[in-house]
Formats: C-alpha cells, structure tokens, sequence
C-alpha cells in the first residue's frame, strides 16, 4: 500500500497519475466492493466521514479495504493543520482523519507528501 | 531562473524569497499585490517594507494586470495569494478569467527578467469543508501553484523560518 498526503489542491491525484501510473481513481465515498478492486483511493478523509456517517468504526474498515486491496493507493487531504472546527462533530471527524493518517502511514510500505504538485517520499 | 517559495502565515517566506532575490545581484524590483484595505494591511506591509529595507529593491505596487509591467533584473512577487484573490474578487480583476490572467502575468514576467522570484501561500491544509467563493478559490490557487511549480528551476518550503528545497 501506497500513502500520498498532503494539502487540498495540491496535485496529490496527478502525482498517482503521473509517477505512480495509476489509471483507476475511486472516490471514497464510492462503495466499498469498488474500493477493494480500484488502483487508488482518492479523498479518504471522505471515506471517513461516510464511515462516521454510517455508524462505522472507520479504522476497522480501513484495515479491511487494505487487507482485500493490499496494494491500494490511498490519497487523503491533510485536513488538521487549520483552527479548532466549532462543531463538535468536525472536531471529531479532524481528529480521526488524523488518525487514521498516522495508521496509513505506519501501514504503508511508501508515504510521499505532495507540495505544490512535487511529491517528497517521507517514508 | 525561476523559483517559487511557499509557505504558511508567518511562516518566513518573505525573508526566504528577498534573500533569494538578493542573491541573483543586479537590479531588483519587489511587486507588491496587496492592496492597502485598512489598518492590518497597512501595518503588514509596513513590516515588509521595512524587513526589505535596505536590501536593494525598488516597489512597485500591482494589485492586478502583472502582464501589463514592463520589469527587468530581478523580480519578487508577493505574493500569488493576493494577487489571484485581487483578479477573482477585485473591480479591476479578470473576474472569471483570473487563473489566466496569473499565470499569463508570470508567463510575461518570466520573459522580460533574468529572475523571477515568486511567493506563494499553504493555505491548504486546514478543513477543507469551504464552500462557495473560497473553495474556488483554493482550487484556483493550488492549481497555478502546481503549474508555477512544474514550470519553476527551484521550489521551496519554508517551515518556522527554515527553507526547504523541495526541487
């Protein structure tokens, strides 16, 4: 598994695209029988928010897409670097996205943050 | 030689860029696109005119049109934010058309000067539940980001003062 992090907008979807050769991008908020057969991931923090949504532990369900798609590409907006959300439910779904970053990260055998389009390989 | 700076508020990417820009020699001209709104504004670039003092640039003010500056030497924008915020949402702005209008004013700055230094804002990582104006925003100024990037001899990352070349 495969982890590009990094700032919304910020050229995360081309980086797969044009350094890893991914053709099949799902969006996470796709189904999950989807999920488990695409090349990448993208937006997992929505992934998360569904998860949430649904009732869902989202990091058991995250281990479960990557035990079924073990060599998923798994893009997620870095989401916790701005003020404390007002909502209480924002502040949840931030820290979780956090969390399951780090799990991500500590999981993937590679992790490149992408800056301006250009991916640095941080693991 | 073209090189782009981003970093976070505060972050030191002014200094960065300036000592950038000093160091290419030669006559150096700092594009300054932010308009004087009110009191924080007038005290900001206050402080950066102050911080550039003397360090050899010359200011020019330009909130929008950068195509229409006729610059040679050296030249510091700071920064994209303010500038693409001007085009988008300013009277004088290229309204819908403001992502071409940046990247065409670079396009021209990038041919009339030797070095163009440019600054540029992470504004990206924070929630990204914006919606609207600001979230068009955004994605107007990470994509002319990545295309300054692709374009640039030099990208940095400036965190706590420290520059990082990322390329």
């Amino acid at each position: 598994m495969i982890f590009i992090v990094g700032g919304a907008f910020s050229g995360k979807r081309d980086y797969a695209r044009n350094h890893l050769g991914t053709a099949d991008l799902a969006e996470g908020t796709e189904s999950f029988d989807r999920l488990c057969e695409a090349d990448a991931v993208c937006d997992f923090q929505l992934f998360a928010e569904k998860c949430v949504k649904n009732g869902i532990d989202a990091l058991a369900e995250t281990e479960r897409l990557i035990e079924k798609n073990p060599s998923v590409i798994i893009i997620a907006d870095e989401i916790g670097c701005g003020v404390v959300p007002v909502e209480k439910s924002d502040r949840e779904l931030r820290e979780l996205c956090g969390r399951l970053n780090c799990m991500l990260a500590e999981r993937a055998d590679k992790v490149v943050r992408v800056v301006c389009g250009i991916g640095r390989v941080i693991k | 030689m073209l090189v782009l700076v981003i970093g976070g508020s505060g972050s030191g990417k002014s200094e960065t860029a300036e000592n950038i820009a000093v160091g290419f020699g030669g006559k150096r001209t700092y594009i300054a696109a932010m308009e004087p709104f009110g009191e924080e504004a007038k005290a900001r670039i206050e402080r950066h005119r102050a911080a550039r003092c003397g360090k050899g640039f010359e200011t020019v003010e330009r909130y929008t049109d950068v195509e229409g500056l006729n610059i040679s030497g050296t030249a510091l924008l700071e920064c994209l934010s303010n500038l693409l915020a001007n085009e988008m949402f300013s009277a004088g702005g290229a309204g819908e058309k403001a992502v071409d209008a940046v990247l065409g004013g670079i396009e021209h700055l990038k041919r009339t000067c030797d070095n163009l230094v440019i600054v540029t804002n992470e504004i990206f990582s924070g929630d990204t539940k914006y919606l609207g104006d600001t979230k068009k925003y955004m994605k107007n100024l990470g994509y002319i980001n990545c295309r300054i990037a692709e374009r640039a001899d030099a990208v940095y990352e400036v965190t706590c003062g420290i520059a990082e070349r990322i390329k």
